[in-house]
């Protein structure tokens, strides 16, 4: 479910409180800010040149990009976004493959939160959730932050991609 | 109708119709510029082709000008429209020359056609199979005196192939087949195309840079004879295997595309002119 609350202007009330609270880790509304922060996916089948003009051009036409960087040779588009962008790896995923190619893994940097369903965890941005899988053990360290609805800067490896159900592995927190 | 013009008519038809009917599918994207590819439109790009093609043979030479427009209706579903731009050369060269695909067709018929790209499979970074079939319709736009007049055309064809940043290859079928006009009916054409490109190391450097690549094209063209009145024209059919270099450049929405071929076989029923050589240019845009 998406829960995309924008910060309030900033002043010194807010932060000294919003810090504040957030040291002692009493937050409990919904993520503030959350959302992809760069994306790095690797692109199966793009060959050409007016292949990579074609994905640079639909990725710029989304939601809070920053910056975009097709490279051939490598087979990846790489992404950055703004803080409040709203933009999901799906829908990055949607330009690749209507322009022919196939979206493979995904290595994403995003805030959001942490929750549990099913004895499952997740990390939701705002704009899409990812499932960790059940016996990576490397989330353990998440499993107590599930349902506090901290914010989490984390660096995920995208593996496998469906449209209702997206599998997660963690590689770092920040 | 006279004889001599129409004797005319057909040996031109069958130049032209053999050099320009086994160019059923457009060169777009990573294509070649004779032989058949697959498709490269994402869903909702436009592009645009507009193409020069030179063909020389013993009755002369005729220098051809045509417009592709292409949409993406889907990523695998392309919708094509080819229409005359102009032409000039010699009268005999051009006197009833018709039929052909999308990319080249005759000079004064109208194309619509679609492709579907019903297989891909991306295998890799930058490398990909992928196969698809091309339908066609073409429809003359007016009538030239003299010549032998086709009715509508129709095209069926396939292709399947491999590209990636190294290498390239096609292999591709197609016949076109014409409707009879006023007691005439053009021959059947079936042809087949087989590339191979590469693309050296030092062309590989990544995008945003240009991107150029090289293809060694042969196109086999084969046309039954031709019928008026119900009698077959003994000038007329035949079989050529044509082959020949091209170099496509890319950079970022522009293409442009060189090539020319020449005939390594020709087998010509009765007395007809044979081809010395085909060239063609052809400017890319992608919108």
């Amino acid at each position: 479910m998406k829960q995309s609350i924008r910060r309030p202007s900033n002043g010194p009330f807010y932060q000294n409180a919003l810090v504040t609270l957030g040291v002692a880790g009493l937050i409990a509304a919904p993520a503030c800010g959350g959302g992809l922060r760069e994306v790095d996916q690797t692109i199966f089948g793009m060959d050409c040149v007016p292949c990579a003009a074609g994905i640079e051009k639909g990725l710029k036409k989304l939601d809070g990009v920053t910056s975009v960087r097709v490279s051939l040779n490598e087979g990846k588009a790489i992404l950055s976004f703004e803080s409040d962008s709203d933009t999901s790896l799906a829908q990055i995923q949607e330009v690749i493959r209507h322009n022919g190619f196939t979206p493979k893994e995904a290595v994403i940097k995003l805030v959001g939160q942490v929750g549990r369903s099913d004895d499952q965890l997740w990390m939701d941005s705002g704009s899409e959730r990812f499932h960790f899988k059940a016996n990576d053990s490397a989330v353990q360290d998440l499993a107590g932050k599930a349902g506090t609805g901290q914010e989490i800067r984390a660096s995920l490896r995208i593996a496998e991609s469906r449209s209702d159900h997206t599998t997660a592995l963690l590689i770092s927190l920040e | 109708m006279n004889p001599n013009l129409l004797n005319a008519g057909i040996n031109a038809v069958f130049v032209l119709l053999g050099a320009l009917g086994a160019l059923a599918a457009q060169a777009d994207g990573h294509g070649p510029a004779f032989g058949l590819a697959t498709p490269t439109l994402a869903r909702g790009q436009w592009s645009s082709d507009t193409m020069a093609m030179q063909v020389n043979g013993d009755m002369g030479s005729s220098l051809k000008f045509r417009q592709l427009l292409s949409y993406g209706v889907t990523e695998d579903l392309q919708a094509n429209l080819s229409f005359p731009l102009g032409q000039s050369g010699e009268e005999g060269m051009l006197t009833g020359s018709r039929g052909g695909g999308s990319m080249m067709g005759a000079a004064d018929t109208v194309e619509a056609s679609l492709q579907w790209r019903f297989h891909r499979n991306a295998s890799a970074i930058g490398s990909r199979y992928e196969s698809a079939l091309f339908f066609g319709v073409s429809k003359p736009t007016d009538d030239t005196p003299g010549g032998l007049e086709p009715g509508t055309g129709f095209t069926l064809a396939a292709v399947t192939g491999y590209a990636s940043r190294t290498t390239y290859w096609w292999l591709g079928a197609g016949a076109q087949t014409y409707a009879s006009r006023d007691n005439a009916r053009l021959g059947n054409l079936y042809y087949a195309s087989a590339v191979f490109g590469w693309r050296p190391p030092q062309f590989q450097h990544d995008y945003p840079k240009p991107d150029w690549r090289l293809f060694v094209e042969s196109v086999y063209e084969r046309i039954e004879r031709h019928r008026v009145d119900g009698q077959s024209m003994p000038d007329s059919g035949g079989g050529k295997l044509l082959v020949g270099p091209s170099v496509l450049g890319l950079y970022g929405h522009w293409g442009i595309e060189g090539g020319i071929m020449w005939p390594v076989t020709q087998s010509l029923n009765g007395s007809q002119p044979e081809e010395s050589y085909r060239a063609k240019v052809v400017f890319t845009y992608w919108f």
